[in-house]
């Protein structure tokens, strides 16, 4: 019984000590106290264990500052490392470098379809993001319709910028919408709504 | 309660807050070890710090504060009802119950208490959806969302733990240390009732 | 106590859980709470104060609380009713403890509210240790004897029915 007790005991102190996520804190914590080479070590030693998060810090530390073709190539392939074992920011942001690249037809389409997943996911920013894509005609071609329907969602799921969108476009007829006040009104009473949830 | 208060403001809440903190993160780690959370402490505040991406600035971390302060306050009600239970206890044993109390019971109650109110923290911040008076910050996480009804029940999880625990916890840890008092001095005929109502209500299902 | 013991968290969660739904804070809880910030501020005003009341903001010329979750009663009011219904007694028992509890909560919480917007005029230094350690704790005692005097509030068995056989 005893004995029993002393494993247990010893499992649950270790498993308070899950190394990567402390050593990826650490890392982060160096790249912003002006440690960037033993930063940018430690967070290559980490991703080439596997460990998903690093991976994706690794990738977007590849598209900071001058990126060249090569550093490109670099941020991708650790983005695609990191978004197949499903980290949320990788999958996000290898959407949106197949989205930039404007050129290539397969490549937006599929930065359309990850962002689609991500917004299926639940993920809203990838739902706004879909949004002012379609509207704006960023990568992918414009259609009014698309974004109306993508701001919508957004906006069910109480992304802001999505209800601020469809009330603007309520107000002067945008995005394919017929002028109608009360309901731009009525968009803008939820973004003053408090939280407590009052009466108006 | 007013000594107890005192003695709690000044002298043990500046040692508790910080005293807590590696205890603190440790569950923190334990439960959540995916945000490799750690805990910085700053005055009378803690700063969880974790590895949970920013949208907009992807190489920066989210950071979380709480305010476990008022959580320790049920130290101070603890102590206050203990002391001011009257009776013929020895000193020794009411000191020995004012600290196998506290440890065992009221600092596991307080990390209870801080772990409800920094996972509602953290679905807020993960789901950018205001809730029970708290607003998001004003930048996203890349992180996906805690289902409706998960974060419907955390925000419940808060509430209990931030407006209920504080003080209903010392209130049931000094019941259970003080049953015998509570027996004699409140309770008196209660034991002749329970049986009573639970025989009146089998009577009214018509058992026997 | 077993059985108590049990009952009371879960009865306790479940009316948690239910009053947080959102269409029950907004068409329950927040007009409630509405109710009580303009009952707080009609009594101010019976007293000869000079209270405002916007939804639920009472203000004084130099001070204004917003009565929002816990300052509303609402969980203390749960938190009582969870006791009494946890513990085996009568129905009608239940529900006179259950009203004139509920009357005596938010008695003392209509008190703390003023108090409280009275303080912060005063010393608002004071209030946030006043709202959130001091006036906590005299709510919790105030469900405590409340709860403590429904108990010995309740006759004896024997005098609710006919005497057991010996």
């Amino acid at each position: 019984m005893s004995r029993g007790l002393l494993i247990g005991l010893t499992v649950v102190v270790l498993a308070g000590c899950d190394a990567a996520p402390q050593d990826l804190r650490r890392a982060l914590a160096m790249l912003h106290n002006d440690q960037g080479a033993a930063a940018f070590t430690q967070l290559q030693d980490l991703a080439a264990t596997g460990y998903a998060p690093a991976q994706f810090r690794l990738g977007m530390l590849y598209l900071q500052g001058e990126v060249n073709a090569e550093r490109r190539t670099l941020a991708e392939r650790w983005l695609m490392r990191a978004a197949a074992q499903g980290d949320v920011g990788a999958r996000y942001y290898r959407a949106l470098l197949w989205l930039s690249r404007r050129r290539d037809a397969d490549a937006v389409d599929a930065g359309a379809q990850a962002l689609e997943r991500l917004a299926a996911d639940g993920f809203r920013p990838a739902t706004l993001r879909l949004a002012q894509a379609y509207e704006a005609g960023d990568g992918v071609q414009p259609d009014v319709a698309q974004a109306l329907s993508w701001y919508e969602q957004a906006a069910a799921q109480g992304e802001r910028r999505a209800i601020e969108r469809l009330a603007t476009a309520y107000q002067n007829g945008e995005l394919g919408l017929e002028r109608d006040a009360a309901l731009a009104q009525r968009w803008r009473r939820q973004l003053a709504r408090e939280p407590f949830s009052l009466s108006d | 309660m007013p000594a107890a208060l005192v003695v709690w403001w000044f002298l043990a809440a500046p040692l508790l807050v910080p005293g807590m903190a590696p205890a603190f993160a440790w569950l923190l780690q334990l439960i959540w070890p995916q945000w490799g959370p750690a805990v910085e402490v700053n005055g009378n505040a803690w700063l969880v710090v974790t590895t949970l991406p920013l949208l907009e600035q992807p190489l920066q971390s989210a950071a979380i504060p709480l305010g476990p302060r008022r959580f320790t306050a049920a130290f101070a009600l603890f102590w206050g009802l203990v002391l001011a239970t009257p009776g013929d206890l020895p000193l020794r044993r009411r000191l020995r119950q004012l600290l196998a109390g506290s440890v065992l019971g009221i600092l596991p109650l307080v990390l209870l208490m801080a772990l409800l109110a920094f996972h509602f923290q953290l679905a807020v911040v993960i789901n950018h959806q205001p809730a029970l008076t708290v607003t998001p910050p004003s930048v996203h996480v890349l992180a996906l969302p805690y289902p409706g009804w998960q974060f419907h029940l955390i925000g419940v999880g808060r509430q209990l733990g931030v407006l209920v625990l504080p003080t209903l916890g010392p209130v049931l840890m000094w019941a259970v240390l003080n049953r015998r008092f509570i027996r004699a001095m409140i309770f008196t005929g209660l034991l002749s009732r329970l049986p009573a109502a639970a025989g009146e209500l089998d009577h009214r299902d018509g058992r026997a | 106590m077993k059985r108590f013991a049990i009952l009371f968290p879960v009865i306790l969660g479940v009316m948690f859980a239910v009053a947080y739904l959102p269409a029950v804070r907004e068409y329950l809880v927040g007009p409630f709470t509405i109710g009580i910030t303009h009952l707080s501020g009609w009594l101010i005003q019976a007293w000869g104060g000079n209270a405002v009341v916007t939804n639920n903001v009472l203000a004084l010329p130099d001070f204004a609380v917003q009565v929002l979750d816990m300052c509303n009663g609402v969980e203390a009011t749960l938190l009582m009713w969870a006791a009494i219904l946890a513990f085996p007694a009568p129905l009608r028992y239940r529900l006179i403890g259950m009203g004139v509890g509920f009357l005596a909560v938010h008695s003392v919480n209509i008190l703390r509210i003023v108090s409280l917007l009275y303080l912060g005029a005063w010393k608002p230094e004071w209030f946030d240790w006043v709202h959130w350690y001091l006036w906590d704790a005299l709510i919790m005692l105030d469900i405590l004897l409340i709860f403590l005097a429904w108990l010995h509030w309740m006759p004896l068995a024997d005098d609710r029915r006919d005497p057991a056989p010996r």
